[in-house]
């Protein structure tokens, strides 16, 4: 369970969350949407740990991220997931390597064990026969589903997607979509979205939320959200205004 | 709010501390501290003993016209090998390791750093320091010792075709001066010389990977927050080599 409570962040004198709020309930999945630039991505950021609030309190499966240490952090973060706009991929390491990388350097599996592992993930993005390849050697969408498989490798409890749809062809991207809804259905891991694709949140989302100038403006069902009379959410979905 | 020179100092020498605390960990990372070693010392070697053969011949050119007024020309073996392994070869392949090794370093890890790959690594609780800097640093400052070796003989090589081409000295006689050099005071069963320059380069070696290192890992801002790491990773090498050649001479030979 995800409890994001009255948080607070600016950067100088930028306010970018004002006292923002929300809960995820654990298998559940939120997707945030909002204009490019009002800080979706920074909730992300505060909810892996990267950054800390200034005020407020962000509590994931019971503890408070802001009271963590450097250890406890990063305990924390072996039950996450995040998928990177970009993939973020290491351009070193083969698809199989970068898949294998948090076993390797943060378990003791065996060799076998990662090998079964990594195989087993590769298969959920459909990507067996990309293995010995090279991210540069790719396609961006291949290298977002290498950038899934290594969110999903450790089997987080929770995942953060940060503009999965982002860069990907209007095929690709209905993919990966299909991909994210099936992998929390089968595999029951609660989930943040942040898009900028309708197709995306409808498919991906239990609550849907918009959120602009450090608040939210609407969250609920999906089909509740798009059928609001908020004039502004409206304009932002792109739905009819009457 | 730090001034950026104490916050690099500060990131610099955590860095130093962090490798060090991970000494352990050197039998599970061999294999990228040998991927390393390859990339710092095979790639590098041409490079430091081209230059340190040069430096050998300038040395010998100089020293040798000079010694040469006095009637004393046949000790520019002697003057040679001594620049040579107390101070040239050490600094001059920090330098060119520094130039070349360090800012491929800073220029690596500051592209992983705007491209989000050290906060991928970050965000999955990858150790950053033991995965990529560790291996980093125990490469360099394993070789930097070993290419200093190569490069004093470079360098003494050089001074001897400059001998004999131009100062008309036998070989045998320069090498024989360049013997004596090497005889005084033993330390640690090395002579005092060749100790010197292998701790000079053991240190140069370390300083030099870590402020590297350190520059990639702190850039921000794109393309051009990179070119400022790399610029600024072989900048403080530089300074910091010149800095504490002096001191560690001074540490040494008094």
């Amino acid at each position: 369970m995800i409890q994001f409570h009255d948080v607070y962040k600016a950067f100088g004198t930028q306010e970018v969350l004002r006292g923002t709020e929300f809960t995820v309930e654990e298998g559940k999945s939120l997707v945030i949407m909002g204009p490019s630039g009002s800080g979706k991505s920074v909730i992300l950021k505060h909810l892996i740990g990267l950054l800390r609030p200034d005020r407020g309190s962000i509590r994931i499966m019971g503890k408070d991220i802001s009271q963590l240490d450097r250890d406890g952090l990063q305990q924390l973060r072996r039950d996450m997931g995040y998928l990177f706009q970009h993939s973020a991929l290491i351009n070193w390491l083969t698809v199989f390597d970068n898949i294998a990388l948090p076993l390797r350097e943060t378990t003791s599996m065996s060799e076998n064990d990662i090998e079964e592992r990594v195989m087993h993930v590769l298969g959920l993005v459909q990507l067996e026969e990309a293995r010995i390849k090279l991210p540069g050697a790719i396609s961006g969408g291949m290298q977002k589903r290498v950038g899934l498989a290594r969110a999903l490798v450790t089997k987080p409890s929770i995942i953060l997607y940060d503009e999965p749809e982002a860069g990907l062809d209007p095929e690709m991207s209905t993919s990966v979509s299909h991909m994210l809804r099936r992998l929390r259905e089968e595999h029951g891991m609660t989930s943040v979205t942040v898009t900028h694709s309708v197709n995306c949140a409808l498919t991906v989302a239990d609550t849907l939320a918009v959120f602009e100038h450090g608040k939210f403006l609407i969250s609920g069902p999906p089909t509740e959200v798009l059928n609001s009379d908020n004039k502004r959410v409206r304009e932002f979905l792109g739905a009819p205004i009457d | 709010m730090l001034a950026p020179p104490i916050e690099i100092a500060g990131y610099t020498l955590n860095l130093a501390f962090g490798v060090v605390r991970r000494v352990t960990q050197l039998p599970r990372r061999l294999r990228s501290t040998f991927n390393q070693m390859h990339l710092t010392g095979v790639k590098s070697l041409i490079v430091v003993l081209f230059v340190n053969f040069f430096i050998g011949m300038i040395l010998a050119l100089q020293l040798g016209y000079e010694l040469a007024r006095y009637g004393q020309q046949e000790a520019v073996g002697f003057a040679v090998a001594v620049a040579m392994v107390r101070e040239m070869a050490p600094i001059m392949t920090a330098v060119v390791l520094a130039a070349s090794v360090a800012s491929a370093m800073a220029a690596e890890l500051g592209t992983m750093r705007v491209q989000e790959e050290i906060t991928a690594l970050d965000v999955m609780s990858v150790d950053v320091i033991g995965y990529l800097v560790f291996p980093r640093v125990i490469a360099m400052t394993l070789m930097a010792p070993a290419l200093t070796l190569l490069a004093s003989v470079a360098g003494i090589l050089g001074g001897a075709l400059i001998a004999h081409a131009q100062l008309g000295l036998d070989f045998s006689g320069y090498m024989r001066n360049v013997y004596d050099s090497l005889s005084d005071t033993s330390l640690f069963g090395l002579p005092r010389s060749l100790y010197a320059s292998l701790v000079k380069a053991t240190i140069f070696g370390f300083t030099v990977a870590v402020v590297g290192c350190a520059s990639g890992l702190m850039a921000k801002n794109g393309a051009s927050g990179v070119g400022n790491g790399t610029r600024s990773a072989v900048r403080n090498s530089i300074i910091l080599i010149i800095v504490l050649n002096f001191f560690l001479g001074k540490l040494i030979y008094t």
